[in-house]
């Protein structure tokens, strides 16, 4: 099985397809349609982050840093923008399924290419994990909510990895129809959420109410600050599942970049001020004690029963809107790396039945599950973050590779204004983020990172990817 | 003055067994089609996946239907879409390669008698031009069928009227006038809503010729009607679109691409892509 050390070169020309607005044209004469308008890729990226940066996160943020936990949030919003700047240039130059793996591999090499795409399938399935074991609490308090008794044990990881289970049938059957759904579920909760802040932040700065008593800002210093940013950016892998899609979003040219940057802004903003509110309205310990449920604790304290269920049932959305996106997104990424040889091309193969990618879903769905069973949380949620940055890191060195190789092929759409600057800055800060990381997580990062490598050596040392060596 | 031949686009579902009975591609040898082999994916798959996977199956069949049309000295352009959307991927090749009707497929024996659905709010000479340019060429009986909607729809055109000069622009046209009949159902009377009066005719005929309505939030939730006609009934349809229902008599303003002048459209209409 292992690759002979001859050349292979899949049959991935991509240079001569034509991309217009509608659809992607290809030598073949064969035409691949776009559906997925500005609002469909916003509505992915939102989608994707929203449900773990508000409805996981702000107890265990708030437990670590306090009120600066909002500054994490912010450094993470920063750290985002920076890589989805050239992620979003990247992405008009080569408006392919694939999204980072695809950049990297055609701008750094096969070898770079192979681990960043392996480590993005395993690093979406450590996300799924996480946001599934989210869902699970929510559904856990859910039913303590409504009254049901519920004996020890661990529920909660039963319940994520059941629904897990549920996703992954569901998406190979074909039954669902999440891309409508998944706009009206993000509509519902910007619409939920943005009312529930705005009241919280009037309140919060004394309009009405009484004004809360100032806590210290950050009570434990700044270096928690620092590793809350770490543990948080979970919150922020959403942006480049947009450019998964790329080759099935209209006008790629104007939707990649909008689609990216704004889902990026508009959840950053929505994180900052939930942490703003939540620290304002509960102190720093109650938020810690009630953990990835602390939200519904604050919606507890301003509206009663009737917010926390409210907020309860959004956060049960949030949290499978986000697992979904997750897994579809994965199989993507799986789909990328097959297509180019260097996993077995069956892993992407397409069901007759079903129309659906049954193997790669199972890829996904199966490690899935299984993660969800650890039930930590932090960690899982640190080594999606810790793959993902590694991606991000190489995504900004490709650009300032490619830009300065600047092939004839090179032709994006969007160019990103403070150049070298802002991809100089996004790839520091995304590597220098993993140095705040937990312990565990980095070795576990590492471990999959040199799998991943490993598998490079042993099954794909020969591909050669096109692009990468065109017109040099 | 002659006008040019009008293009139908013929969506065909290749990957799912769909085909083009022999009685059809013998019927619409006359004029210029588009045959559009689509292949609709889920959304959990890329569109290029797929491709991948599928692209040379469905090439083989849609380059097995451009032979059967040929034969038939048919001239016939082909593309290959996969597509999450196929109404989008309909209406965008439509407007590319300038059609102006859709023709939704069922299996036909022979082409006998044509059920012509006349709407009260069209352009009569436009409908009859397209009909007698892709039925005129085949003996097949027209039947102009018009449904009264009801007394609330205030009608401007009297029925009988209408359908006289939809009979009359035909004539012009060239059609025998003993091929032409006509048949005015009222809607309230009958007690059913006037699609499924349309759908009850169509079992008596070999293909129905609807227009394409505005869209509407309703037929956003329902469907475009003349789709429903296509599922539930055995027939092929043959859909005009919009832009042709609606056009001015004077023909220049807001005219679709495949109305430029005679020539022009000889020439765009018989290269197939490579």
């Amino acid at each position: 099985m292992a690759g002979d050390p001859t050349d292979v070169t899949p049959d991935t020309d991509e240079t001569a397809d034509v991309v217009s607005a509608d659809a992607t044209k290809r030598e073949s004469g064969t035409e691949l349609e776009r559906s997925i308008t500005l609002l469909g890729g916003l509505s992915i990226g939102i989608g994707t982050m929203i449900g773990a940066g508000i409805f996981v996160f702000p107890g265990l943020a708030a437990g670590q840093a306090g009120p600066a936990s909002m500054v994490s949030f912010a450094i993470g919003g920063v750290i985002a923008l920076l890589v989805a700047l050239p992620t979003a240039e990247l992405a008009t130059a080569m408006p392919k399924s694939g999204g980072g793996y695809y950049f990297i591999s055609r701008g750094m090499g096969t070898a770079f290419g192979a681990v960043v795409g392996i480590s993005l399938w395993l690093g979406l399935i450590f996300a799924s994990a996480f946001y599934l074991v989210g869902l699970g609490e929510y559904a856990v308090a859910t039913l303590a909510e409504a009254g049901v008794a519920i004996g020890g044990g661990p529920l909660y990881i039963v319940i994520g990895a059941a629904v897990g289970v549920g996703l992954t049938l569901m998406s190979i059957t074909g039954t669902e129809n999440t891309a409508a759904l998944q706009n009206i579920v993000v509509g519902l909760l910007m619409v939920l959420l943005g009312g529930f802040l705005s009241y919280g932040l009037l309140d919060s700065i004394g309009i009405f109410g009484a004004e809360s008593t100032p806590e210290t800002f950050a009570p434990e210093g700044w270096l928690p600050v620092l590793t809350t940013a770490a543990l948080v950016f979970t919150s922020y892998l959403g942006f480049a599942q947009v450019a998964t899609v790329a080759g099935e979003i209209t006008d790629p040219g104007r939707n990649l970049p909008l689609a990216m940057v704004g889902s990026v802004i508009i959840v950053s903003l929505f994180y900052i001020l939930t942490m703003f509110v939540a620290t304002s309205a509960l102190g720093r310990e109650a938020l810690e004690a009630a953990g990835e449920v602390a939200i519904v604790e604050v919606a507890r304290e301003f509206f009663g029963v009737p917010g926390a269920v409210i907020i309860l049932f959004a956060g049960l959305l949030a949290t499978l809107s986000s697992a979904n996106a997750s897994i579809l997104s994965s199989s993507r990424a799986l789909f990328a790396i097959s297509r180019d040889l260097i996993v077995p091309p069956g892993a992407s193969r397409i069901n007759l039945k079903y129309g659906t990618p049954h193997v790669a879903l199972l890829l996904v769905g199966g490690p899935v599950v299984a993660l969800v069973f650890t039930g930590q949380t932090a960690i899982l949620a640190e080594v999606a973050s810790f793959l993902h940055l590694i991606m991000y890191g190489l995504i900004c060195v490709t650009l300032l590779v490619i830009r300065r190789r600047d092939p004839n092929w090179y032709e994006p759409e969007f160019t990103i204004p403070g150049y070298p600057l802002v991809p100089i800055v996004g790839a520091l800060s995304s590597f220098g983020l993993i140095l705040f990381m937990d312990r565990a997580s980095q070795v576990i990062g590492i471990f999959v990172l040199l799998g991943a490598f490993g598998w490079y050596y042993y099954y794909a040392r020969a591909i050669r990817l096109k692009q990468e060596d065109s017109d040099d | 003055m002659t006008d040019p031949r009008h293009r139908v686009l013929i969506p065909v579902a290749v990957l799912e067994g769909e085909t083009i009975s022999e009685a059809l591609i013998e019927s619409l040898a006359g004029i210029p089609v588009v045959i559009l082999g689509y292949h609709v994916v889920p959304e959990q798959t890329a569109p290029e996946q797929a491709r991948h996977q599928f692209e040379s199956k469905a090439q083989a069949k849609l380059d097995g239907l451009e032979a059967a049309f040929a034969d038939h000295g048919g001239s016939v352009t082909t593309q290959l879409v996969f597509t999450q959307s196929d109404r989008k991927t309909f209406e965008r090749i439509a407007v590319e390669h300038s059609c102006d009707a859709l023709l939704l497929l069922n299996p036909l024996q022979s082409l006998d008698k044509v059920l012509i659905t006349v709407r009260g709010d069209v352009n009569v000479d436009n409908i009859a031009d397209l009909v007698s340019d892709v039925f005129g060429p085949i003996d097949a009986t027209l039947t102009l069928f018009h449904v009264v909607p009801g007394a609330e729809v205030p009608d401007h055109d009297d029925p009988d009227q209408l359908l006289t000069s939809v009979e009359d622009a035909l004539t012009d046209a060239g059609i025998d006038p003993a091929r032409i009949e006509r048949e005015i159902v009222d809607a309230p009377s009958r007690g059913q809503s006037p699609l499924e009066i349309i759908i009850g005719a169509a079992d008596d005929h070999d293909l129905v010729v609807l227009g394409e309505s505005a869209p509407s939030i309703r037929d956003r939730i329902l469907g475009e009607p003349a789709w429903n006609v296509a599922t539930q009934t055995i027939d092929p349809v043959l859909v005009v679109r919009r832009s042709v229902l609606e056009d001015d008599e004077d023909g220049a303003a807001g005219t679709g691409e495949g109305e430029d002048d005679n020539a022009a459209d000889e020439h765009s209409e018989d290269p197939t892509l490579e």
